[in-house]
């Protein structure tokens, strides 16, 4: 589904990812783990397009991704960031319905579509009729969640999506989240620097220092079998935050 | 359950029907004001100064009764302007001193009337003789004052080296005026002060002035006791009234210098002064000054009445009004594509907004006169509506290119890449996400705009496009503050009324979404 070839990103002369590559099969769901700065946020961004590599090649779909292809790549990725990423001067409604008549969808398709989507998170017409600043944050990350499924597309792109949630709501859409995954058998990469939330998501987990993978694997691989002094620090510092 | 009736959309198409609904607004009003423009009339000017709009009346009401289809273009500024609409061909007649044509038009002297036409033919224009009076440049003082420092004559300025000096600008500057005496004589004063021919009176009475500048036929002369120094090494030459008319114009109403022909030697300096002495002191109308003089001496028929002071006010709301609205319509217009333009190419964008910036520091009156020439060499009228909607429409431009720049760039980037990523083609990002979301800060710049522009448009007045600032140029012209008010209280209205406009349009058009409280 993405394939990373040796991908190098520079912002500034600063070199932000250096010969990257990696691989995310179809239906897996993998979680880009790190610190700021690590590079993960970008390795995301390179994905959509926002960002351009300066070497090497990024594959979406089979595709190579250029200019040529960014528009029907962009099409099949849905893209949820931290809060929701709503646009204010809209309703949740709103949202939702202008990436539909992007779409050129007719109204009846876009209603059906909507009801379907509210189900699934469990939101009602009466929020969704409600301006982002008048939610809450896991509403306005639930109504960004189902902007981003709203075309139904393969692939699921998640960067940071529950960072500024409390912790009972930052637990309740973890949950919601790996539920709606699975059921919907996405594709999904997810950017994260909590350990646990990667190991919870994510089928398999590529944590990121200085734009290189130090360690890929499962949250026991990394927990059990520490492939660096780093990485041991990372999971053990982890560890003590979120331990009771 | 209720789905949206898409709001942006709305947003976005209610302020272009806003601004629709504007222009056609604007444009009835012109229509309306225009309507009576039938032909092609004979344009009199006059200068910013009374016995100049009273004789321009004189003109005017010689040619009605002659049945030629004229129009006055009253206080249009000084001799620069009106020579050069005359020659371009903006207006065909207007009354000029021959002293005025030979240091500062001409800079020839001539002997006679045959000598001043050979000199005037290559410019188009037709000189007739001598409307009788001679209204030579003075320098002047309280006569108590002028008894305190012992001063008869000119020369006796030499001895008193820190005498105040206010001279009008145009004195100040002419090559005839101030720097040719202060030559002439030798004298030693350094410092004059800039002001308005008008407040200088005022200035003498308050004794921040002790000298100044005035014309021979001023009626305050008399009224403020003021005592004309002697010029006793006859620096001054003679400023003769002469009537200019355009070679052109006689072409087109062949009988123009016939009906102009009697005026002639028709003025005496005293009547000059009686007819000064009507309008600034005992505050009459030039027009009913000019038509008593007719009746009295070509036995004119009837008396012009002068317009109720609501039919005025009500006549300069439409000119004001028209304006603003066609010069802030066309900011809008073109303002917003260019601030959106500067938002997204930086480099570009830094461009714009300096040229935009640069504009704002020119001043109203240099952009005025400046824009005379280039208007004219495209065909069209270097006074009356034209450069006035012009300048203002470039005054208008900044705070609403500011606003819109502002606006776009403020818009967090991790909305404009989600709006990329969403599949949002561009123009649905500038319209749908863009223009919204910077709305509040583009409604900012245009309610600035909108409140400067009412002020500057009493501006106008200087060209010749009315408004409000006619009443309030001639109500400085007469030391009368009741027609300063006539044009200050309404333009002072009018701007608050604009404010209240833009703050119901504004809670109208921004998303609740936007609002800082529910």
């Amino acid at each position: 589904m993405i394939r990373f070839e040796a991908v190098d990103k520079f912002f500034n002369r600063v070199q932000v990812l250096r010969d990257l590559s990696f691989h995310v099969r179809s239906g897996e769901r993998v979680a880009l783990l790190g610190l700021s700065g690590s590079g993960k946020t970008t390795a995301l961004k390179l994905i959509t397009g926002l960002h351009r590599a300066d070497s090497g090649r990024i594959f979406v779909n089979n595709a190579e991704l250029t200019s040529d292809t960014l528009e029907s790549i962009r099409s099949s990725i849905g893209y949820v960031i931290q809060d929701g990423g709503l646009f204010p001067h809209l309703t949740g409604l709103q949202n939702l319905e202008l990436v539909a008549s992007a779409a050129g969808w007719e109204m009846g398709k876009t209603r059906a579509r909507i009801e379907e989507l509210a189900q699934v998170t469990h939101l009602s017409f009466e929020v969704l009729e409600k301006y982002p600043r008048q939610l809450s944050g896991g509403q306005r990350q639930r109504i960004g969640l189902m902007r981003a499924l709203l075309k139904d597309p393969p692939l699921l792109l998640l960067d940071e999506p529950l960072g500024a949630l409390d912790p009972i709501t930052r637990t309740e859409l973890q949950v919601e989240l790996r539920e709606i995954s699975t059921r919907l058998q996405k594709t999904v990469v997810l950017v994260t620097h909590d350990l646990f939330e990667a190991g919870y998501l994510a089928d398999r987990i590529l944590l990121l220092c200085e734009g290189q993978i130090l360690q890929e694997g499962t949250l026991q691989d990394l927990v059990r079998a520490p492939a660096t002094p780093f990485v041991k620090t990372f999971v053990e510092s982890q560890k003590r935050i979120e331990a009771p | 359950m209720i789905f949206s009736r898409c709001s942006t959309r709305l947003s976005t198409f209610t302020l272009v029907a806003t601004l629709l609904a504007f222009a056609f607004v604007a444009s009835t009003l012109l229509l309306s004001t225009r309507a009576a423009a039938t032909g092609k009339p004979v344009v009199i000017g006059s200068k910013k100064f009374t016995e100049s709009i009273t004789l321009g009346e004189i003109l005017k009401l010689k040619l009605q009764n002659d049945r030629i289809d004229t129009v006055h273009k009253a206080e249009l500024g000084g001799t620069r302007i009106l020579w050069n609409a005359l020659v371009a061909g903006n207006i065909d007649v207007y009354v000029e001193y021959s002293g005025t044509l030979s240091e500062e038009i001409l800079r020839a002297k001539f002997s006679s009337i045959e000598d001043l036409n050979s000199l005037l033919k290559p410019q188009g224009v037709t000189a007739l003789p001598s409307l009788g009076f001679n209204n030579t440049y003075a320098v002047g003082l309280l006569k108590s004052r002028a008894r305190e420092l012992s001063l008869e004559s000119i020369s006796d300025l030499k001895t008193h080296p820190d005498v105040k000096l206010g001279f009008a600008n145009e004195f100040r500057q002419r090559q005839d005026g101030w720097p040719g005496l202060k030559k002439a004589y030798g004298l030693p004063q350094k410092d004059t002060r800039g002001l308005d021919h008008d407040i200088a009176y005022r200035a003498l009475q308050t004794g921040d002035v002790d000298l100044t500048d005035l014309y021979t036929t001023d009626a305050e002369i008399a009224y403020y006791d003021l005592k004309i120094l002697k010029d006793d090494r006859h620096y001054f030459p003679t400023y003769d009234a002469l009537i200019l008319v355009r070679s052109a114009a006689v072409a087109e109403h062949p009988d123009l210098l016939n009906s102009l022909q009697p005026l002639v030697g028709s003025i005496s300096s005293d009547e000059m002064i009686a007819m000064n002495r009507d309008v600034k002191i005992d505050k009459q109308t030039s027009l009913a000054v000019a038509s008593r003089f007719l009746k009295e001496k070509f036995n004119f028929d009837h008396e012009e009445a002068a317009p109720s002071s609501f039919d005025r006010i009500l006549d300069r709301t439409q000119e004001h009004l028209f304006l603003v609205l066609i010069s802030l319509t066309a900011a809008i217009l073109i303002g917003i594509p260019l601030g959106v333009t500067a938002a997204k190419y930086r480099g570009f964008g830094k461009v714009i907004l300096g040229v935009v910036g640069l504009i704002q520091t020119v001043p109203a009156l240099a952009l005025l006169v400046i824009l005379i020439r280039p208007l004219n060499s495209i065909g069209l009228s270097g006074i009356g509506d034209t450069p006035a909607l012009i300048a203002l429409f470039l005054y208008s431009l900044l705070p609403i290119v500011r606003g819109t720049h502002t606006g776009l760039e403020q818009i967090p980037l991790h909305l404009r890449e989600t709006a990329a990523v969403l599949g949002l083609s561009r123009s649905m990002q500038l319209f749908r996400i863009g223009i919204p979301l910077a709305l509040p800060s583009i409604l900012s710049g245009i309610k600035t705009s909108a409140v400067l522009n009412v002020g500057f448009a009493t501006l106008g007045a200087l060209v010749g496009a009315g408004g409000y600032g006619q009443p309030i140029l001639a109500g400085i012209r007469l030391d009368d503050y009741g027609l300063i008010l006539e044009g200050a209280v309404p333009a002072a209205l009018l701007a608050i009324c604009v404010q209240i406009f833009f703050e119901v349009f504004d809670d109208y058009l921004v998303s609740p979404g936007l609002r800082s409280k529910a």
